[in-house]
């Protein structure tokens, strides 16, 4: 279902939900984002080679934020779940042990379903949209071509640049050259240098592109005119659930002002409220 | 190449398109101006071929017609030019879409993912009504052959069907004036007969076209005008009939020894596909002697590079053995290879550098590094050219830097991937000359040279089938 959606509202959706989870502070509500985010990421019908490596990932980052966070948590109040090693003395000094603390494994869960949010948002758009429709997507949103085209062009010469990097390091090989064969300093000085010629590439083809560019009529301040069709329901949804996004935001800045005491309404007490608890 | 000195008066017709008079340009940070004291006019409806070594000013010529001099590249511009009456050179985005250029590179210039998108981009710039639009990719796309591929990605086109699509999105916007800019270079012979095809059809249409081009044999026949520069000045401007066309005449090249027969590389029955294609060498057996010069000849696509690859030891074989007889000797590398794009071989901030680079991972000593660097240099024509970084220098010595970068490590065999590819006839004759080893395969479009240089031809066809494998002396006197 998720491949027949117009790249353009995967990408306003994969938005919103970045939008939230950088916003968001509620575990619960974070859970719910980040099991939406999961959801997409199964509608987009994943390969069990994607989905075997991206839980795997979502297990070991879940596993490496909580442990790391509970271990490592320095706020007050944090409440000692047990000892790894219990305090001691030692030549006269107290130390104080190594504990895992409740408050940072929740901060770690936090964080991780944060991450998970994002990660799932993202591997959707990606498994389900071909790099041609997302380049096209990008270059028929509202904004100066000197912008859209230009940054898709940027990325569609990425594996060029990575095909580049494997032929000079070749070129090296047939040069006779063989790490640490000839020194350390002069290794590392020949691995760096095997940016020369790719930036040098790189250069060449920026000139060549924005030559082909300027004398086909290209104008980067204008704004993409090229038709679409973009189905209205879709432009609705991820209309709105932008515009969702953009209220949580709103919510939790006058949130912030209330906490920070430099805003105070009394007629928001209850979105306050509703802020604290949910958001 | 007979040289002809003639009289040009500036105003040749009485319409010129195109009107350059005492054109002097130089580019930034040189002494040396690559235009000098140009004059020249252009009818409608001519088709004018520029033609000359490399360097000589050709490419900056167009630049100044199309505008992207001095406008992109500054530089100092003394003379005029006119474009359609009007004082030039007129900015890129005021030439358009009067006039269009198609580059040399096809790859570089396509933008869209779509071979119908790549057309529609310029007619979108132009404002059009989508109908038009539509309409107009339809008459482009035909006009090259290209309408029943319109939905592929370019990516999956030939070389000699990308430039077709360059060519058709720049007719797509009609313009007065089509300038193209080396567009065969880069080209397998089946790729330059589809483009002359079209570039034909365009001429016979009427549309002035100037190609600038060093494959001159090839463009001769269809151009009705011909301006020859060297070192930035006209040496010729006229007819097609009266230019001394350069012959591929490869004389004067090192003659040939008999190999021996003694096997310095064998291949045994090889197989290699790349993942998820099909398979493209299915049991090649092939041996190679000492002394042998070979050739690899065959259009795009057909394996010649893969092939070279195998031998380098870049691709492993998916069955079969690669087995080297000669005997590793002190101070030379074992085999060494020329990449297509010479440029991905040069990594150093200096062409001494650069040449001094294998035997300095060979451990020879200063001295000796020194002497190899010398000889090299100098019979590569580069010794001028030692202190300066190898991106500064002109195309043609970028690759005799990076040949020479590989000569100075005295490889036993030396494996080339299409040296002659986009150089002009002299320093095709200059790389030739300078080659050196125990065994020499290389691959090339250029039959000439192949025939010329090479003991023996082998001619590779889809799917990496050999379909011959001859001696050359006999393909010269057959003159297939």
């Amino acid at each position: 279902m998720l491949k027949r959606l117009d790249p353009r509202t995967k990408i306003l959706l994969v938005l919103a939900i970045s939008l939230l989870a950088v916003t968001l502070d509620q575990a619960l509500s974070l859970a719910a984002l980040a099991g939406i985010s999961f959801l997409l990421f199964l509608l987009g019908q994943p390969s069990r080679f994607h989905l075997k490596g991206s839980l795997l990932m979502a297990v070991l980052t879940t596993w490496g934020l909580m442990v790391s966070q509970g271990l490592f948590y320095q706020n007050f109040p944090r409440t000692v779940i047990f000892y790894v090693i219990p305090p001691f003395k030692f030549l006269g000094r107290d130390f104080y042990g190594l504990a895992v603390y409740r408050q940072g494994l929740y901060y770690g869960a936090v964080q991780a379903l944060r991450f998970l949010a994002g990660m799932f948002a993202g591997l959707s758009l990606c498994i389900s949209t071909p790099v041609e429709h997302l380049f096209l997507a990008l270059s028929r949103l509202p904004i100066p071509q000197g912008l859209s085209f230009l940054s898709v062009s940027a990325i569609r010469f990425l594996p060029v640049v990575a095909e580049e990097l494997r032929r000079v390091r070749q070129a090296l090989r047939l040069k006779g050259y063989r790490p640490l064969a000839c020194g350390l300093y002069e290794s590392i000085r020949t691995e760096l240098s095997v940016v020369l010629p790719v930036l040098s590439g790189a250069i060449r083809r920026s000139q060549d592109l924005a030559d082909a560019l300027l004398t086909r009529g290209f104008d980067p301040l204008a704004l993409s005119s090229r038709d679409l069709p973009w189905p209205s329901w879709q432009k609705s949804v991820s209309l709105l659930c932008l515009l969702t996004a953009l209220v949580v935001l709103g919510v939790k800045l006058l949130f912030w002002l209330y906490l920070q005491e430099i805003l105070y309404l009394e007629g928001l007490r209850g979105l306050y409220a509703f802020a604290r608890h949910w958001l | 190449m007979s040289i002809t000195h003639r009289n040009r008066p500036f105003l040749r017709r009485a319409k010129p398109l195109v009107q350059v008079h005492r054109l002097t340009y130089t580019y930034p940070g040189r002494q040396v101006p690559s235009l000098q004291g140009i004059d020249f006019s252009v009818a409608e409806g001519e088709f004018v071929l520029v033609c000359g070594e490399t360097g000589c000013g050709k490419s900056t010529l167009l630049s100044c017609l199309n505008g992207l001099i001095p406008y992109e590249s500054g530089g100092e511009l003394i003379g005029e030019v006119y474009l359609f009456g009007r004082k030039g050179p007129l900015p890129p985005q005021e030439a358009f879409p009067q006039v269009a250029t198609v580059f040399q590179n096809p790859t570089s210039q396509l933008i869209s993912d779509t071979v119908a998108g790549e057309v529609v981009f310029a007619l979108e710039n132009l404002g059009l009504h989508p109908e038009e639009i539509n309409h107009r990719v339809e008459e482009a796309l035909s006009f090259v052959d290209l309408i029943s591929l319109k939905d592929l990605s370019p990516a999956e086109l030939s070389g000699g069907q990308r430039q077709r699509l360059a060519i058709a999105a720049a007719i797509a916007v009609r313009p007065r004036l089509l300038l193209l800019d080396e567009p065969l270079s880069q080209l397998d012979p089946r790729g330059i007969e589809e483009v002359l095809r079209i570039l034909k059809k365009l001429a016979d249409q009427g549309l002035t076209i100037i190609l600038v081009e060093h494959r001159v044999s090839e463009a001769l026949p269809l151009v009705n005008r011909v301006i020859a520069l060297e070192k930035g000045r006209i040496i010729y401007d006229g007819p097609p009939k009266d230019f001394g066309s350069p012959k591929e005449d490869y004389r004067a090249l090192p003659p040939k020894e008999s190999p021996s027969s003694e096997p310095a590389l064998e291949v045994r029955n090889l197989c290699f596909a790349y993942p998820g294609k099909e398979r493209l060498f299915e049991g090649l057996q092939l041996t190679f002697y000492r002394g042998e010069r070979v050739a690899l000849l065959g259009e795009n696509g057909t394996g010649k590079s893969t092939f070279l690859s195998l031998l380098a030891g870049l691709l492993k074989p998916s069955s079969g053995k690669i087995v080297y007889h000669l005997r590793r000797e002190p101070g030379r590398l074992k085999y060494s290879m020329l990449l297509q794009d010479p440029d991905l071989m040069l990594f150093r901030p200096s062409v001494y550098e650069e040449l001094s680079f294998a035997p300095q991972m060979l451990g020879l000593s200063t001295k000796e590094r020194e002497d190899r660097v010398c000889k090299m240099a100098s019979t590569l024509r580069l010794s001028p050219r030692l202190p300066e970084p190898p991106f500064s220098l002109s195309r043609g010595e970028r690759l005799r830097t990076a040949l020479a970068s590989l000569l100075t490590g005295a490889p036993q065999v030396l494996l080339l991937d299409e040296p002659t590819t986009a150089q002009d006839q002299k320093n095709v004759h200059t790389v030739l000359s300078a080659l050196a080893a125990e065994l020499i395969i290389f691959s090339t479009h250029d039959q000439a040279a192949a025939k010329a240089f090479a003991h023996r031809i082998i001619y590779f066809e889809d799917q990496g089938r050999i379909i011959c494998d001859i001696n050359a002396q006999t393909c010269l006197k057959q003159g297939s």
